[in-house]
């Protein structure tokens, strides 16, 4: 089911409702509930795969459990590893089984010896990228330790299969998230009120500006061979938009609606595009997958502990992996790499960290120094966009080519189109508002000081835009894929 | 505290629903058919005969815009006097997909006599319905209700975007999406030179190798199936407007009537042509759709050949 459709209009007060009135006489009640909603929600789109969320879960819910009873380590160390195949495994077939055949196959013909393996066109089964990766580090944290197993296999599911979050996260921590699941809940008024403004402004950034940046850029990136520099450059741009407005509006759309359930999860973007050199953008960008590999990979790899070096390496291996994850392709690969490479300079220089604060805090404008140190670290971020976003490594250089052209420097043929204006101004209005609320949680949490009527002139105009701008057939989320 | 926050849901909402319903009010005769399938013609023409032609026909007329935009209702209801007619033509049902879409219709409206306008274009290109679309279809021309559509088919922002736009379809005879049907369902353009489209006046007919095989063997199956159950199947030739026709055409259309003609008259179903006269470019639209006038001489012109009713 998609957060953007009336499917979810329709089945997200239901579930309030009967969550609030009915099924609040006990937590264990309550829980069961959520369960089989999160189901229902995850089942909408095929229910057929729903047993492999069931099934991880379950490995690691028994799994866990063992870890916990167990002193002896060999024996603690190969159920970590039950798990970690039984997930990664679950991961590697369904998403990267077509890709491996294909690179074997490219290889071995490119040396002469085409094997001629047949892929499996193999679905790709929505959510499998964050549910894994929630359910593992729930194994890794038992395993070392730092939280109790969960010993109620109905909350320790609906942890797992939690709706608004299961299938483009943002990945929660057991540490932090299934406590929540253990305690009862009774419903806030002002966090209920708060979800919902986080729900209208993640649709906003979803429906407005990803779903009228995705026809534009479909358009030039779908038939790069006529496209001029610089309309390649404004559908980077406007990529760079589409994505933002895509995940962080998901992400929105998940916080709020589990507020409204009586629960918090962790933030998941903070303003990325206001940030002043790659390391802040990626302290500052899907932060529940970032920290899960700093976690769970980085740190384990050896973190910083041994020098400069080991800290560059390890950044190297974490940036390649998360490109990875994103997406069964070598672009993708080379997206992660290339993002490494930006970020290792930082470390050699120590200044991975220098900006840990909020830009321009206290000040209504940036100065500026600030602005250009923004400025650049948007374009570094374009340009992998550029690898994201072509189609295959030939493709990406030609597309490099036409940008780094003359042709860069020649207004766009579909500049003062309609739907450009269209996108544009929305992305103006986001990033304004944004902006305004960069030292608070999201960008519709408007300052309190503001008048009601203007606080309310605000929603209002957002849902007049929603109304007024979404597109036909609206998308999926992009994250979906991954 | 609970009962306090759905309160005030109510309240904030209450200006967004009556706003929406308000609006919806005041475009309720444009409000799109469901979207059973992407082509808003088949949508909307598959929903009009739900709603009002469900008791049958005795003629139907199938095909493209050729059947929608050059069939007249007019002539077609003279020649069949006192018959009930209904134009089921849409954009993109050429000549490979009436197999797919005649069947469903023939089955429920039983019609005696077939209708299809056809232009050579039709054996190059059409929008194939896929399995999908047949079902939904199937299923809207058979519900109960005309409304359960929508619940089946819900997106909110496709009738929202396509009530704006078809308050241009519906209402503007002069637009090349028009839809503004008359009774039988038929919907005749009336594109002024000012407003003709270059590109689409100037377009030059294919020649006949560009004719593809796979959409004359499926029309071909469409012509038996038919056959076999007793309609009569007749094809109207849509010709190409005068400024556009020169030997080469008329060689398109030699080659193309004689593979029609191997098709059906094999079968006792006839083809009327038109290409016996010329077609000023006055009563065009463009290269191939005519104007209001054009179509009710082209209909009238066809029918004049068929002696029977």
């Amino acid at each position: 089911m998609l957060f953007n459709s009336i499917d979810f209009a329709v089945f997200l007060p239901l579930v309030f409702l009967l969550y609030w009135f009915v099924f609040n006489r006990s937590l264990r009640l309550q829980n069961a509930f959520l369960l089989v909603v999160s189901a229902v929600f995850y089942g909408w789109w095929d229910w057929r795969y729903l047993g492999l969320v069931f099934i991880s879960a379950a490995v690691d819910y028994v799994v866990a459990l063992k870890l916990e009873r167990s002193d002896d380590e060999k024996h603690r160390k190969l159920l970590l590893t039950i798990s970690m195949v039984a997930n990664l495994g679950m991961l590697g077939f369904f998403k990267y089984c077509d890709f491996f055949i294909t690179s074997f196959n490219d290889a071995f013909t490119f040396l002469g010896m085409p094997l001629g393996l047949r892929t499996l066109n193999i679905v790709l089964p929505v959510g499998i990228s964050f549910y894994t990766f929630q359910t593992m580090s729930y194994t890794i944290d038992v395993y070392r330790r730092q939280i109790k197993a969960a010993n109620d296999p109905i909350s320790f599911s609906a942890y797992i299969l939690f709706f608004p979050q299961l299938v483009a996260g943002p990945i929660e921590r057991a540490g932090q998230f299934l406590p929540q699941f253990l305690q009862a809940r009774t419903f806030d008024l002002d966090k209920a009120r708060d979800g919902l403004r986080q729900i209208l402004w993640g649709l906003f950034k979803k429906v407005v500006i990803a779903d009228n940046c995705a026809p534009i850029v479909n358009a030039i990136y779908g038939d790069t061979d006529g496209a001029t520099g610089s309309e390649l450059a404004l559908a980077t741009v406007l990529f760079a938009f589409q994505v933002y407005g895509d995940f962080s509006g998901y992400s929105d759309i998940a916080i709020g609606s589990a507020k409204l359930f009586g629960f918090t999860l962790m933030r998941n973007f903070a303003y990325p595009y206001f940030s002043r050199d790659i390391a802040e953008f990626w302290r500052r960008w899907h932060i529940s997958l970032s920290t899960w590999f700093r976690d769970y990979l980085y740190i384990p790899l050896g973190g910083s502990r041994g020098g400069k070096w080991m800290a560059m390496r390890n950044s190297l291996i974490i940036f390649t992996v998360s490109g990875f994850w994103h997406g069964a392709a070598w672009n993708f690969v080379l997206w992660g790499l290339i993002n490494g490479l930006y970020f290792i300079p930082l470390v050699w220089l120590d200044k991975s960290k220098q900006h840990m604060d909020i830009v321009a805090q206290g000040r209504l404008l940036p100065n500026l120094g600030e602005l250009g140190k923004m400025l650049l670290t948007f374009t570094l971020v374009c340009t992998f966009y550029v690898v994201f976003r072509s189609q295959g490594l030939g493709n990406m250089y030609d597309n490099f080519s036409a940008i780094l052209s003359a042709s860069l420097f020649t207004v766009p043929a579909v500049l003062l189109s309609k739907p450009v204006v269209i996108a544009l101004g929305a992305s103006a209005l986001m990033f304004t508002l944004e902006w305004l609320a960069r030292e608070r949680a999201y960008g519709l949490m408007l300052d309190p000081r503001l008048p009601a009527w203007a606080r309310y002139g605000v929603y209002y105009g957002l849902v007049v835009l929603i109304v007024a701008f979404a597109p036909m057939g609206g998308g999926e989320f992009i994250y979906f894929q991954f | 505290m609970l009962r306090k926050f759905l309160l005030q849901c109510l309240v904030l909402a209450l200006p967004i629903a009556v706003g929406l319903g308000a609006y919806t009010w005041w475009n309720r005769a444009y409000f799109p058919a469901p979207r059973l399938t992407p082509n808003i013609a088949v949508n909307e023409k598959v929903d009009r005969i739900v709603r009002h032609q469900r008791d049958g026909a005795d003629v139907l007329a199938l095909g493209s815009s050729m059947s929608l935009n050059n069939l007249a209702s007019t002539p077609v209801l003279a020649h069949f006097n006192g018959q009930r007619y209904v134009n089921a033509g849409a954009w993109g049902i050429g000549a490979g997909e009436l197999i797919q879409f005649g069947p469903m219709l023939v089955e429920r409206l039983k019609p005696h006599t077939m209708l299809v306008a056809l232009s050579p274009l039709d054996f190059i290109k059409g929008s194939r319905l896929s399995p999908q679309d047949s079902a939904a279809i199937v299923r809207h021309l058979d519900a109960p209700k005309p409304a359960v559509g929508y619940v089946r088919h819900r997106e909110a922002a496709y009738y929202l975007r396509q009530m704006e736009l078809h308050r241009i379809r519906f209402d503007d005879p002069g637009n090349y999406e028009y839809l503004g049907y008359d009774g039988p369902g038929a919907a005749l353009l009336e594109v002024p030179a000012d407003r003709r489209e270059p590109g689409r006046y100037a377009e030059v007919p294919p020649t006949y190798d560009k004719l593809k095989q796979e959409r004359y063997e499926a029309f071909a199956r469409f012509a038996r199936y038919l056959a076999e159950r007793g309609v009569r199947l007749v094809v109207l030739s849509s010709p190409f407007r005068e400024g556009l026709t020169n030997e080469a055409v008329h060689e398109l259309f030699r080659q193309h009537h004689a593979r029609l003609h191997g098709i059906l008259d094999p079968l006792g179903h006839p083809l009327l042509t038109a290409d016996d006269r010329s077609w000023p470019d006055a009563l065009y639209a463009d290269a191939s759709h005519l104007n209001r006038d054009g179509a009710e001489a082209f209909t009238a012109h066809c029918l004049a050949q068929l002696k029977d009713r």
